[in-house]
């Protein structure tokens, strides 16, 4: 299909990064054992509980990420940054995230780096640290998210049970077509309405489906109420369901042609806050 | 090269991380210029038996493409019966000649009318058949109705039956017995045997 010709450029990294993150998350279970939790969830799991944290995991995951970034482009120097903070604002950066008001964790991290000062200890944008430090903090989450007892099939809200992100995509399961959406951040996975968006909870004359003719089975759900999208991949022909985290890499040419149309991706509600919902 | 986090797209998670460190100039990229295919996915009802299986009708650019069954829906849960899983048939036809679905060029789209002893049919429109209907239903209640019997009030007519498709859904079925009911006709069934 000619529009995978966007996956080549971020594929290598993207999976080189996945691995790392897939390895610390084993590791972060097995240091950092969670009791698991049973009963029902009111709005989401981490809104009253806390991440376990290692500062030394953290840097460990920070030195690994690093070197990875290093090797595709050699100006992407954050590991110079990490060898200089210590184990105390590395704990307070983890700290301020999930203390942060903001829903979006991505702008959370963002306001988190900008509190601890640390881009002015290095020449990157700050919000390119923001989106190193929430890749390496993913493990983390990924680990507590596992730890859980199994919530996807009993959530039917728009947003994740562990870490309430809205998701970026989803897929149609292969068994019986049912809508699998998934956490980009804590990589949970849950069932929800079909044509109903996860923003809005609008299903009114059903929802939009946008694709191109190349490729049908990758398709963003639009809605024109609110104005948000997520991307749906159809396995339901498939043999089993998709890796949500590549297909969100796989499926990039979406998110621009997207937002060149004036929607915005579901997975940053900007508008939303936390007592809204 | 500077490297950036791209704000003009938003992308999330490692999707952004990996593009703003490898450095995609995605404004350079011909997709973006493709166009998209826009398709509605709506939901519906099976009209062939009273389970009202649910079912989602797939419309690209304004057209039918397919029916598959709704999986969110409490009754069928995904699933449909051989005869629901061929909904799409309803509308849609494998032309033999030009190897493609089409609409089916034997739907009926206009109301015929065949009078008594004739053997042409007649293209009326819905405004006569409805009158036709109307009066012919009012004149034989008229003529038959039943007011007592036997010093008993039964309010009937036993000139008319009435016999329900199986292609009715619960609530046309539903609606279509008050208004026999409320006409008088005691002779009212139904198609569907489950």
């Amino acid at each position: 299909m000619k529009a995978e010709l966007y996956d080549a450029p971020i594929m290598p990294l993207l999976r080189q990064i996945l691995d790392v993150q897939r390895e610390f998350r084993d590791i972060v279970i097995a240091e950092l054992p969670l009791p698991k939790k049973t009963g029902a969830i009111q709005s989401y799991i981490l809104e009253c509980e806390r991440i376990l944290f290692s500062p030394r995991l953290f840097r460990e995951i920070c030195i690994r990420l690093a070197s990875l970034m290093a090797s595709h482009n050699r100006e992407t120097d954050f590991i110079s940054l990490i060898f200089s903070l210590e184990d105390s604002t590395l704990e307070a950066l983890a700290t301020t995230v999930q203390s942060c008001l903001e829903p979006d964790l991505v702008a959370a991290m963002e306001i988190a780096v900008r509190e601890l000062r640390l881009h002015k200890l290095s020449p990157l944008e700050p919000s390119l640290l923001a989106e190193f430090f929430l890749a390496a903090i993913v493990p983390f989450y990924t680990a507590y998210a596992l730890q859980q007892a199994p919530v996807g099939e009993n959530w039917y809200r728009g947003w994740c049970p562990v870490c309430g992100q809205y998701p970026v995509n989803g897929y149609n399961r292969p068994e019986d077509g049912r809508r699998i959406l998934g956490c980009w951040m804590c990589e949970t996975e849950w069932s929800f309405s079909r044509l109903t968006c996860p923003i809005c909870s609008s299903n009114q004359e059903g929802q939009l489906m946008l694709f191109l003719e190349e490729d049908p089975r990758r398709r963003l759900q639009v809605c024109d109420d609110c104005g948000y999208y997520v991307k749906i991949t159809d396995c339901t022909q498939a043999q089993a369901g998709c890796d949500l985290q590549l297909e969100n890499a796989a499926t990039v040419f979406l998110d621009i042609l997207a937002q060149r149309k004036g929607y915005r991706p579901a997975s940053h509600p900007h508008r939303l806050t936390r007592e809204m919902r | 090269m500077k490297v950036t986090r791209r704000e003009f797209f938003k992308l999330t998670g490692l999707a952004a991380l990996a593009a703003a460190v490898v450095g995609c100039d995605w404004d350079k990229d011909p997709v973006i210029s493709y166009p998209l295919v826009d398709a509605k996915e709506v939901t519906t009802i099976c009209p062939y038996c009273s389970c009202g299986c649910g079912a989602i009708c797939y419309v690209v650019n304004g057209k039918l493409v397919s029916v598959s069954g709704d999986p969110d829906h409490p009754i069928n849960e995904g699933a449909l019966c051989s005869k629901g899983a061929s909904l799409l048939n309803l509308n849609t036809v494998y032309n033999l000649r030009t190897h493609s679905p089409e609409t089916n060029p034997n739907r009926l789209t206009k109301v015929l009318y065949r009078a008594p002893y004739s053997k042409v049919w007649e293209k009326k429109n819905w405004r006569w058949a409805m009158d036709r209907i109307a009066r012919r239903v009012k004149e034989t209640r008229d003529a038959t109705f039943e007011a007592q019997e036997n010093g008993v009030t039964v309010n009937r007519t036993r000139a008319i039956a009435h016999l329900g498709s199986a292609a009715l859904d619960n609530e046309e079925n539903y609606l279509l017995a008050k208004l026999m009911r409320s006409l008088g006709i005691v002779n009212l069934d139904h198609h569907a045997r489950l």
